[in-house]
């Protein structure tokens, strides 16, 4: 079975994947509200709950980049192309910023808290690098499919005229 | 014909099993958290209704990757089940999110005044993460109910 683009199943998975970036912003959102930008502690509680955000957001990539696949439209396979780059820019600097604010943040700390502190962020920061490398390798995989289903379609596409004769020009054909 | 219509039988009911613990196991959960149930009781119904509207994002992919699989099999069958279980899900979620709501209002009453702005963002979270998830569990089931109308007709 060949499939086609359903205009009802684009629909819903975009509305499956406004959900899910909603709750990715939404429930670490809330934990850090108000932001208190100066404060060394919430910049450093900022990056750990960004990137607990960071799976929900992968999975919304990976669903519309099945469907582009499936459906066989570009537009969706663009958009994970597009958002994979931004996304992996932007894990890649939460994660960097959060390491340095916590080094910092780390000489300030009681000696007995420093184990607990340690796992609480060296966890998320492990998660944060995975999860910049999944946002890589879904662009590098978007734009491998994208680059499939050029080719595909230009075997497909009957090519236009009469067509050339081997060392004769189109003025020549004229 | 594509390689999941091509793909054995036990391999298909083995992800069909796995869609369903994905709908299930959420609600499953929350229930230890809501027995003995108590709705009578205002406090334990307002934490339930707020347990269930921020437990449907697990339901929602597990539906969603269900209707994507029915689809690619060219299942009719389990598009039309999977898009009434969507249909029937937005009815008794559309039926908790408007209880919740009326029962904000009596919380936000009866909380002292320093709590209300946490009450108010919880609720907010909720309220959104359900409303979108309505949305989208509406969409799946109407696109469920027409890429199933659609094979069929294809099929005849």
């Amino acid at each position: 079975m060949r499939n086609k683009p359903h205009g009802p199943w684009g629909a819903a998975v975009g509305l499956v994947v406004l959900h899910l970036l909603s709750v990715a912003v939404l429930e670490p959102g809330m934990n850090i509200w108000p932001p208190k930008v100066g404060d060394l502690i919430w910049r450093v509680v900022f990056g750990t709950q960004a990137i607990s955000g960071f799976g929900l957001i992968i999975l919304a990539l990976a669903l519309v980049a099945l469907s582009g696949v499936v459906t066989r439209r570009r537009g969706p396979l663009r958009l994970v192309l597009g958002a994979g780059v931004l996304a992996m820019v932007l894990s890649g600097a939460v994660v960097i910023s959060t390491a340095l604010d916590y080094f910092q943040l780390r000489s300030t700390l009681r000696p007995e808290s420093l184990v607990a502190w340690d796992a609480g962020v060296a966890v998320p920061l492990v998660m944060g690098v995975l999860a910049a490398m999944t946002f890589l390798v879904l662009a590098v995989g978007a734009n491998t499919a994208l680059g499939a289903m050029v080719s595909a379609d230009s075997l497909r596409e009957p090519r236009p005229g009469p067509g050339l004769i081997v060392g004769q020009t189109p003025k020549d054909d004229a | 014909m594509n390689r999941i219509q091509q793909a054995p039988r036990a391999f298909v009911v083995a992800l069909y099993v796995a869609v369903a613990y994905l709908v299930v196991s959420p609600f499953l959960y929350e229930s230890q958290r809501l027995l003995p149930a108590d709705p009578t009781d205002f406090d334990w119904r307002f934490g339930a209704e707020g347990f269930i509207l921020t437990a449907v994002t697990t339901p929602l992919i597990g539906l969603a990757l269900g209707t994507f699989l029915a689809y690619l099999r060219g299942d009719t069958r389990g598009q039309r089940v999977l898009a009434w279980t969507c249909l029937a899900l937005v009815v008794v979620l559309v039926v908790i999110w408007v209880g919740f709501l009326v029962d904000l209002q009596s919380m936000v009453r009866s909380v002292p005044a320093e709590a209300i702005g946490i009450v108010k963002a919880t609720a907010f979270r909720s309220a959104v993460g359900a409303a979108t998830a309505i949305i989208a569990l509406l969409g799946l089931s109407i696109g469920g109910f027409r890429a199933a109308a659609q094979v069929a007709g294809s099929k005849q």
